[in-house]
């Protein structure tokens, strides 16, 4: 029987999408619970699972726009799914041969010459009839599962150029040259320079185009600017070069610095309450909690989940979401919950080494931290006024200037520089 | 609410077409022209009557130059130029009065008249019965092109006449002067030479066919002269005196100036996008240096209207203004309607026919994009020989590192039909070993295209 593959719910107030890529082929049989498609909403891009196991027909081709509740494929549910998901095992796909290959009498133990391992590719069979010739022919020599090549040219075909770019690539990612195809080609869809145009025009992402709205919003709406200051680092190395060890041991995560920065966020959140709260028309909305989002840079675009109640976790347990949050940004998995209700935002323009920026505002928060390249500069230190070389980070702090004044932006980012120069602060709350 | 959705101003290739795209994705749709019978330049003066006649006057060549390698004898050959130009206008009458039925079909209401665009979703319309003003919730500007005009040899439309008065002519002329060797020249020039006229054809630049790739230019130009057209390349009109019966060319050249005398002068030097003189200015378009509407993705300056065909920059084709047409009245219906400019396929309906689509090996080593070249000649093709007609050959780009084809240029017998697998091809980015490895019916012209793909690999079966 078909079951139809529906697009699900994926979170309040997201109707629609775009369907980006089909992680399976038309005619592959799927087992349940296996990835199928990309889907990328104006909120956070996701993969999508199959219901049911079994063959897959494909409806809505990959970059097309779909709607939730559409169908874009039926599964074949009759069909027996292999036990494994992503590699169709050969046993299991065997009975799936070629129409074409079953009624003609097979001579016994004699396997065609042209295919040298028939059941490996007859999962994909159904569609190597629909390539064209020359990538036929490639798809052929080099046992390719055409599934697994992005195609540029029209709806999505495979061109021989894209084979030939798949080929020239695969040895770095693959070296084994594995049969199985890999479960999902991260690569995006590579412009075709070779064609040697000057332009080309490609279609904004749903989440590219949000992200573009919600940038140009915070800029016009807030009275936004922004304030600076730069904190010695110092401390705060020698804490985690001391610790590392030990604290990986006990707790399985890496001590980054990102930890110190949400943790001083949050005391400095607490110290200074203006800017934990944003504007709701006339009135003002005091937020008595501390969700802090970390910007966080992915092939799709920037994405900024939320660390949920900072204030009530440990470091260790600062760095374990945050490596959880940027691991799911990285593999298209976060959900809008993961994205919902921050009350201010961290964002780290220094790990592509960036040395003073002034961020933007995620609406409706009214504070953003700016934290950036780490150098070591000569700074005045000590009574003596001693001249050393110092470990320093500037540090921008955008603030919606309606709300927040300027005296308590520049103790709140103060606070922070305190915190982070003299961590113990944060261990004995002073 | 606006009078209509949709208000074409052209009621050519590009606006007629538009209008049906129009009206079938359910917008309410007029269409005006101020000429009665719908088609514009392409159909009643322009691609269609020149093709009948291109027609005919090839039969009465062959008549009387080729029959006779087929054994067969012609006494007495005739040429009826009334009834030949009767038959061109028959086709016309038909194909226009089609359009005619098309628009009544579609349900598209067709205004004669003038239309004049007044500004964002306005229209005024000046027919015979006075003017009045029209609402559109769009409009498409599609009123085309018109001859570009020598200063020093204006058209009198008697002796110094454009491709208009070339289809009409009701004698076949002595000497036709011919100034510009781009599609109308040629074709206009081979249909003359064909019915007995001296021909001779002035080009300013060193090549005819200018768009067309070099080697094939040459090879045309070769055959042409075989026909007894003249050529005067990288030459220059420098003056003209015109008298009721003849008219008196000056030509300078390199090498040096010459006089040549003609009783008609075709001048065919281009053509130029209809936009003076019909407020477009006034009404907030903005026009490039070169007079043609300034588009982006065929939006105007002003909001909500377009311009297609001619007067958007590009080749003026009429195959080209349709899609467009095409793809604006998608996007007005709320459709991504495309279109992309480098399968524009291009044709020249002389004997032998050039056709081409995409780049030219002179454009690739000048955007230094490595390519392979895979040639094949009609005269090995069985059905080329069948035919009688041998020359010309098919020539395939490839890129060189990923076989992706770049542009296919050929001349040679029915090409005009040829090109469109390879625009096809190129369409959905096909490889030359794509076309190579597609079978191609024996015997027929198109193994020569076949042929071509193998020789980029260099693996042709027949050579």
């Amino acid at each position: 029987m078909s079951v139809p593959l529906k697009v699900p719910e994926v979170g309040e107030s997201v109707r629609e999408g775009f369907l980006t890529e089909w992680l399976r082929s038309d005619g592959d049989v799927v087992a349940a619970d296996e990835p199928l498609y990309v889907l990328e909403t104006d909120k956070v891009t996701m993969t999508i699972n199959a219901d049911v196991g079994g063959r897959l027909t494909i409806k809505v081709p990959a970059g097309e726009e779909v709607e939730v509740g559409q169908a874009v494929a039926e599964i074949d549910d009759s069909v027996e799914a292999p036990a494994t998901p992503p590699a169709p095992e050969p046993e299991a796909a065997a009975p799936e041969q070629p129409e074409t290959a079953a009624e003609q009498p097979t001579p016994p133990a004699a396997p065609e010459a042209r295919t040298p391992k028939p059941a490996q590719s007859s999962a994909t069979a159904g569609s190597v009839a629909d390539l064209s010739p020359a990538v036929r022919r490639l798809v052929l020599e080099h046992d390719l599962d055409p599934g697994v090549i992005s195609g540029s040219g029209r709806g999505g075909r495979l061109t021989k150029e894209d084979v030939l770019r798949y080929l020239d690539e695969r040895p770095r990612e693959a070296p084994a040259a594995s049969p199985a195809p890999r479960p999902a080609p991260a690569a995006p869809p590579a412009v075709p320079a070779a064609s040697g145009e000057r332009q080309t025009r490609r279609r904004m992402s749903p989440l590219r185009q949000r992200l573009a709205q919600r940038l140009v919003e915070a800029q016009q709406t807030a009275a936004m600017l922004t304030t600076f200051n730069e904190v010695d680092m110092s401390r705060v190395i020698a804490l985690r070069k001391q610790w590392r060890e030990r604290f990986r041991e006990r707790h399985g995560v890496d001590l980054g610095f990102m930890s110190f920065f949400v943790k001083a966020t949050v005391n400095a959140l607490a110290f200074v309450p203006a800017v934990n709260a944003f504007l709701d028309g006339d009135e003002i909305v005091d937020n008595h909690y501390y969700d802090i989002g970390v910007a966080v840079s992915t092939e799709r675009g920037l994405v900024v989940p939320v660390i949920r109640d900072a204030d009530r976790l440990t470091f260790a347990g600062v760095e374990s979401a945050i490596a959880e949050l940027a691991e799911k940004a990285r593999t298209g998995k976060l959900t809008l919950e993961n994205l919902n209700g921050g009350v201010f935002t961290v964002s780290n323009g220094g790990i592509f080494g960036s040395m003073l920026s002034t961020p933007i505002l995620n609406p409706p928060q009214s504070a953003i931290l700016g934290m950036h390249a780490i150098k070591k500069r000569p700074v005045v230190v000590g009574e003596d006024d001693r001249v050393e070389v110092r470990p320093m980070m500037y540090l921008a702090l955008s603030y919606d200037h309606r709300l927040v004044d300027g005296r308590e932006a520049v103790t709140f980012l103060k606070r922070i520089v305190e915190c982070l120069e003299d961590p113990e602060r944060l261990l004995l709350e002073v | 609410m606006a009078d209509y959705d949709l208000v074409v101003i052209g009621g050519g290739p590009g606006g007629y077409v538009a209008a049906i795209r129009a009206a079938q994705l359910g917008l309410r749709t007029a269409l005006i022209d101020d000429n009665p019978v719908l088609g514009g330049t392409c159909l009643r003066v322009g691609c269609i009557p020149s093709k009948a006649l291109l027609e005919s006057s090839e039969l009465y060549w062959q008549a009387g130059h080729g029959f006779g390698d087929h054994g067969i004898g012609v006494g007495g050959l005739e040429l009826d130029l009334e009834r030949m130009m009767a038959r061109k206008d028959a086709i016309v009458e038909q194909l226009t009065g089609g359009i005619g039925m098309l628009m009544k079909k579609n349900k598209v209401e067709v205004i004669a008249g003038r239309g004049r665009l007044l500004g964002t979703g306005k229209v005024e319309v000046t027919g015979t019965d006075g003017s009045r003003e029209l609402s559109a919730g769009h409009v498409i500007l599609a009123m085309g092109s018109v001859p570009v005009e020598l200063p020093n040899l204006p058209f009198d439309g008697r002796r110094v006449i454009s491709s208009t008065e070339a289809l009409e002519l009701d004698k076949v002329p002595k000497r036709l002067l011919v100034v510009g060797a781009g599609a109308i020249g040629l074709e206009m020039g081979s249909v003359w030479a064909r019915l007995g006229a001296e021909v001779t054809v002035v080009e300013l630049l060193p090549q005819i066919v200018p768009f067309a790739d070099r080697q094939l230019a040459q090879a045309l130009q070769r055959e042409l002269e075989g026909q007894g057209l003249a050529f005067k390349l990288s030459s220059r009109v420098t003056g003209a005196k015109v008298t009721s019966r003849t008219v008196t060319v000056t030509v300078q050249s390199e090498d040096g100036s010459e006089t040549l005398k003609a009783d008609r002068v075709l001048v065919a030097v281009g053509r130029r996008p209809n936009t003076r003189g019909q407020g477009l200015e006034e009404a907030g378009v903005e026009l490039d240096e070169r007079g043609f509407v300034r588009v982006d993705s065929y939006r105007t300056s002003v909001d909500d209207v377009w311009a297609i065909g001619d007067l958007a920059p590009g080749p003026m084709l009429a195959h080209k203004a349709s899609e467009e047409g095409v793809a604006v009245a998608e996007r007005i219906a709320g459709q991504p309607g495309a279109f992309d400019a480098s399968t524009v396929p291009n044709v020249v309906y002389t004997s032998p026919e050039l056709a081409t689509v995409g780049r030219t090996e002179e454009e690739l080593k000048q955007a230094e994009i490595p390519y392979r070249t895979g040639r094949f000649h009609f005269r090995a093709n069985g059905r080329a020989k069948a035919l009688g007609e041998e020359a010309g050959m098919v020539k395939v780009l490839a890129h060189r590192d990923t076989d992706r084809i770049l542009g296919v240029h050929m001349l040679g017998p029915r090409v005009s039909e040829l090109i469109a697998e390879a625009v096809v091809a190129m369409e959905f980015a096909a490889s030359s070993e794509d076309l190579a490895r597609i079978i191609h019916a024996h015997p027929t012209l198109s193994e020569v295209v076949h042929e071509a793909a193998l020789a980029v690999d260099r693996r042709a079966i027949h050579s």
